[in-house]
């Protein structure tokens, strides 16, 4: 009896794709993060809907990578990155690089006020993260705007621990110098 | 490490977290729409994109008929091929089958073109020869018309005498595809051959030499005609 078609080589931890439902609970509950990475890693918002297309496509494909015990969002971003890195460069060759113009009209306040301070900060914010490198924008973005733990950043990039809280600390005291230089009081 | 930022950071950062960027209305339905179906169908996914755009080059590139004709040329030869015509002194014709010469078959004529002798032995596989004209065929839609691809045929039977050392036969089935094709459109490779069929049988093809190096300076045949008609050696 030939036994190697019903078994595996190699035992794999359980694996997310065990849940029949899970591209859809994935798609559901990171696509706004996707788009958020898309956008702060440079990629042109004319071209977000093609990235985030790509991101999921290969999320699709690789679902089968994507243990049970990993975090989804870790994964997630390291395609983003890779697929962030693509359209960059494209968009270089076209010249097309250009800030985040999709803040929200409100801003995420109703308070007319507030939203207008809001949009401002998220402008400074983006500002300051086009002109970080792509490491330590990564590192602060994942932990500052994405609530990432700091192992989970390094399971993200692939980085060791030392390494990501280095990246954050400079990255931090460049955006405190970076608002000092815009006129941002420090109190 | 949340004592490396000063409370107007942790601020500002609040407040751009309010204001994060959101994907457009729709969006998201689009790309889950586009996501399944690229997953249907893979070939038409983005993610294909660089292969689709590698096929694509591929595609125009078979359809140029000079790049077609290359393929043709150097499918049917091979660097053996092009050394043994580019001997100075043609040696004595054999009547054994060359074995290199099987890899590429015997050259059938094509559909209502007759042929003026039988060049090879016929092989049982598929020629290479026809292979190599019709494989731009079937990856594009630009594919050599009927008419150029009896030319080919046609350059390639003369091909495969030369290979036999026959210049006598290549020069009439040159002569011949002149006679239905004086205006063909790969005149050029037809004049380079008869000049190299020429130059192997000694005949004297100075002008003619002379008018084809200057009408087709960069000609795929152009190093093979002054290898077989020595035109460096002379310099």
């Amino acid at each position: 009896m030939n036994r190697s078609v019903t078994t595996s080589p190699t035992p794999r931890p359980p694996l997310l794709t065990a849940h029949p439902g899970t591209f859809e609970a994935l798609y559901e509950a990171h696509f706004d993060f996707v788009f958020r990475c898309l956008r702060r890693l440079g990629v042109a918002s004319a071209n977000a809907e093609d990235a985030c297309q790509e991101v999921f496509i290969v999320l699709h494909r690789r679902l089968l990578d994507l243990r049970a015990d990993a975090s989804a969002r870790a994964f997630l971003f390291g395609i983003a990155t890779r697929v962030a890195s693509e359209h960059r460069r494209k968009q270089a060759r076209t010249a097309t690089l250009e800030l985040p113009d999709d803040v929200p009209a409100l801003a995420g306040a109703t308070d007319p006020f507030v939203a207008a301070a809001n949009a401002q900060a998220a402008r400074q914010l983006e500002r300051f993260l086009v002109a970080l490198d792509a490491d330590q924008r990564a590192v602060f973005m994942l932990v500052e705007l994405e609530d990432f733990s700091v192992p989970e950043v390094c399971e993200a990039l692939g980085a060791k621990l030392n390494t990501v809280y280095s990246r954050l600390r400079l990255a931090r005291a460049r955006f405190v110098r970076f608002l000092s230089e815009e006129g941002v009081p420090r109190e | 490490m949340s004592s490396d930022m000063n409370p107007a950071a942790r601020r500002v950062l609040e407040r751009a977290k309010a204001a994060q960027p959101r994907a457009p209305e729709g969006m998201r339905e689009r790309v889950r729409s586009a996501v399944l179906e690229a997953v249907a169908h893979p070939n038409s996914s983005p993610g294909s994109e660089a292969g689709a755009a590698r096929s694509s080059v591929t595609a125009r590139w078979l359809a140029k008929p000079w790049f077609s004709v290359t393929l043709l040329m150097l499918s049917g030869l091979g660097l053996a091929g092009v050394m043994r015509v580019t001997s100075s002194a043609p040696p004595p014709k054999s009547t054994a089958p060359d074995p290199e010469r099987l890899t590429t078959g015997p050259e059938q004529p094509p559909p209502g073109v007759p042929s003026s002798e039988p060049l090879a032995p016929a092989a049982p596989s598929q020629p290479s020869l026809q292979l190599s004209a019709a494989s731009p065929e079937r990856e594009t839609s630009a594919a050599p018309a009927p008419d150029l691809r009896a030319e080919m045929a046609w350059l390639a039977r003369a091909e495969a005498a030369l290979r036999k050392r026959d210049p006598s036969t290549a020069l009439r089935e040159l002569e011949a595809q002149r006679a239905r094709f004086e205006q063909g459109q790969l005149r050029a490779e037809r004049e380079g051959l008869e000049l190299i069929a020429r130059c192997m049988l000694g005949r004297s093809v100075s002008p003619a030499l002379a008018s084809y190096l200057a009408s087709a300076p960069d000609g795929v045949l152009v190093a093979r005609v002054q290898r077989a008609c020595r035109v460096t050696e002379r310099r």
